[in-house]
């Protein structure tokens, strides 16, 4: 069967222990987690979790359903590709020893990220952006010296008039 | 009213119906015992041996009665020890509420004495679990326990409650009795679709399962097969769901299934799967069972539709209600022919037949029990090949009548929910069969069996080794028989007299009557030691991964 990259947005009930609940569910049932965010809604009861999964079609319906059944879980929204407005952010700390630091600030600039200096020749890089995107920045940083990266998973909302509390 | 949180649990528990728990005390519920001690005349407390034996106790209580069972355990060693309970309620899908006391909530997270994090340890074996932070809660949260646990398809849901909460007082609010959650129910155009389905069907063929019993759908069950001639057969969990007499009831479907039900789902055109997950056990080769037929699945739980097997129609809602609706629907039918193959493909290719001789045959045992204990039994089992051979061969007539741990396969289930059965059941003759490898687990509990004043009938099928592995060894490991030759030393009437109950022992075939009468009037807990054969095995089989077409016959 064909596999398929599939974005679900859950919305949650906000306290403790919710999390452990979802991501139990994937593990104890052999799913697949390719990224997860988690964050406070416009209504502070309610978290929304995006989870990047992947399986064929009758997983990716399997995993629906199952988090569906928990306590916790108010209602699940999967975003169609076509649908689908998706960003992460990126921080990376760089090292540029070969390039002045306006020179590293116009490379920054054009590849519509942001740039801090720490210290000399240490920088904090910012992205924000769809995941193929960052990918390819990081590659680009690869010809200075990444010291460490920190990502998040993706967040995602459907840019049409679909949402999470209509009725799947 | 001020009350205290030991107190509000009591009462919540009574507001929510429950007259009997099954529990073991502990330091960290020391404060719910106190409250307890007040509540005696309307509260009933089976003090068991060991904590798992109050899980399976409150499990079989359940399943019996289709009451919501309670067990109460102290935090640490208490909570661990119901785990194992815990998960034979979720897989079998029986309501369960589990209490658990816990440290303080000032020692939490300290690796204090006797805490352990069970709200964890039991995330993916409950529907749900609750750590009450604030006396204000728990009767609500007791109440939203019991919705929970029996609501759409029914399971176990745990409450942790600190110690601290349980002495915090605050004003109790009673609330009502909990009510299910509304269910739902399928389309007018999925029935629709659905009973067309069956209007063309040649060869139709019910597979029943446990959702049968908990919707309380065996009547219409009945009526439907009646009305539409179709055969049924059952999982393990459906068995007792349709009365053995009836002449279209196939038996047991699967692994350890009847030939016919095996050769039914190979030769249908339509296969209506009710409450029922076709497990591994079921449909061992999930791409080829009833590959050449139509599935209808009827099932409350909408992730059990096309989970195992491929359906070409579900109905998600409450099978009571979805049979009501197709009886109200259909017209006779008629399905001569194909039921006429069925019934000579049955006379032709039986169960096994009981071995003659002196030596006991199970099979002619358990025969025999059904003929000294009427209709009206209770029959609990254990797990391995006593558990196959009662599923196969006990006449049952009413549902709830076999008790049984089906999906997580809990060796040493049977004396706890024996107990939960017995308490349940006080006029009612209730029969625990079990294998000498599953009773060693848990035999303890023939000193709650006898503290209680419980006359259940343990019934020891003694073949000194772990048959059921040792038939797999036989028939997949060249019979490299690696420590499934227990060969115990226990002498059970000995142990039977010991606990305070009587002792008795069968060898030949010729005593199974008289002492079983002499058992089962005793007005005692007793054990029965009866003697088989080692080398006995369950037949027929399908070996695991396979399809019905693989059965192996073995007679």
């Amino acid at each position: 069967m064909n596999q398929k990259k599939v974005v679900l947005s859950l919305l949650v009930s906000n306290h403790f222990g919710v999390l452990t609940r979802v991501t139990n569910l994937f593990s104890s049932r052999g799913y697949n987690i390719i990224s997860l965010s988690v964050g406070e809604t416009e209504n502070p009861k309610f978290s929304r979790i995006t989870i990047v999964t992947s399986g064929d079609e009758a997983i990716i319906n399997q995993i629906k359903l199952q988090c569906a059944k928990l306590e916790d879980v108010k209602a699940i929204q999967e975003v169609k590709d076509s649908e689908l407005y998706m960003r992460e952010v990126v921080l990376v700390k760089v090292k540029v020893s070969y390039m002045s630091e306006d020179e590293f600030m116009r490379f920054v600039e054009v590849n519509e990220a942001n740039a801090y200096r720490i210290a000399q020749q240490l920088y904090m890089v910012e992205m924000c952006t769809g995941t193929q995107a960052i990918d390819a920045f990081i590659d680009k940083l690869e010809m200075f010296e990444i010291v460490e990266i920190a990502r998040t998973g993706g967040c995602a909302l459907a840019m049409s008039t679909a949402t999470v509390y209509d009725k799947q | 009213m001020m009350l205290n949180g030991s107190q509000i649990l009591i009462q919540s528990l009574i507001d929510q119906g429950v007259d009997t728990i099954f529990g073991y005390p502990g330091g960290s519920v020391l404060n719910i015992y106190d409250a307890l001690y007040d509540k005696k005349d309307e509260i009933k407390h089976v003090l068991t041996s060991h904590e798992q034996g109050a899980a399976h106790a409150a499990d079989g209580y359940a399943r019996s009665t289709g009451k919501t069972g309670v067990c109460l355990a102290t935090s640490g060693p208490g909570a661990t020890n119901l785990v194992t309970g815990i998960a034979t309620a979720y897989m079998d899908s029986v309501p369960l509420v589990a209490i658990t006391g816990n440290v303080a909530s000032d020692l939490i997270g300290r690796d204090s004495f006797q805490e352990v994090d069970i709200a964890g340890i039991t995330m993916p074996i409950t529907k749900h679990n609750f750590i009450v932070h604030d006396v204000k809660e728990l009767a609500s949260t007791v109440q939203l326990a019991f919705e929970i646990a029996n609501s759409n398809r029914p399971g176990p849901v745990l409450i942790d409650i600190p110690k601290d909460i349980t002495a915090a007082v605050c004003e109790y609010e009673k609330m009502p009795r909990f009510e299910k959650r509304p269910v739902s129910a399928p389309s007018q155009e999925q029935l629709d679709q659905a009973l067309a389905a069956i209007k063309r069907a040649k060869r139709p063929l019910i597979y029943a399962g446990g959702g049968v019993i908990s919707a309380n759908a065996c009547e219409e069950l009945l009526v439907y097969s009646k009305k539409t001639q179709t055969p049924i057969c059952c999982s393990a969990m459906g068995l007792s769901s349709v009365p053995y007499d009836y002449e279209l009831y196939l038996g047991m479907i699967g692994m350890h299934g009847t030939p016919v039900a095996n050769y039914a789902t190979l030769n249908a055109d339509l296969v209506i799967a009710i409450g029922a997950r076709f497990s591994d056990r079921v449909a061992g080769n999930r791409k080829k069972f009833a590959k050449d037929a139509q599935i209808i699945h009827i099932d409350i739980d909408a992730s059990e539709i096309s989970k195992n097997v491929s359906c070409d129609m579900a109905l998600v809602g409450d099978a009571k209600q979805i049979l009501d609706c197709f009886n109200k629907a259909l017209d006779d039918q008629n399905h001569e022919e194909w039921c006429k193959t069925l019934i000579d493909f049955r006379t032709k290719i039986g169960l096994k037949k009981p071995s003659e001789g002196d030596k006991v045959d199970p099979r002619d045992f358990i025969y025999t029990l059904h003929k000294l204990l009427g209709d009206d039994a209770i029959i609990v089992t254990d797990v391995g090949q006593h558990q196959m051979i009662t599923a196969q061969y006990y006449q049952y007539s009413k549902p709830r009548s076999f008790i049984s741990s089906c999906g997580l396969g809990t060796m040493g289930y049977g004396m706890g929910a024996a107990i939960g059965v017995k308490t349940a059941h006080p006029d009612r003759p209730v029969v625990l069969i079990t294998g000498d490898g599953s009773f060693h687990m848990n035999m303890n509990e023939m000193a709650c069996a006898v503290s209680q004043n419980l006359p259940l009938v343990v019934l020891v099928f003694n073949n000194s080794v772990l048959g059921m592995v040792r038939q797999w060894q036989t028939l997949f490991y060249k019979k490299r028989y690696s420590e499934t030759s227990i060969n115990r030393q226990t002498d059970f009437v000995k142990l039977a007299e010991a606990f305070g109950a009587k002792g008795y022992r069968i060898v030949l075939r010729s005593e199974i009557e008289p002492v079983m009468k002499e058992a089962l009037e005793c007005g005692k807990p007793c054990i029965i030691d009866c003697i088989i054969d080692p080398d006995d095995s369950v037949y027929p089989i399908i070996p695991p991964g396979k399809g019905a077409d693989d059965i192996i016959y073995g007679n």
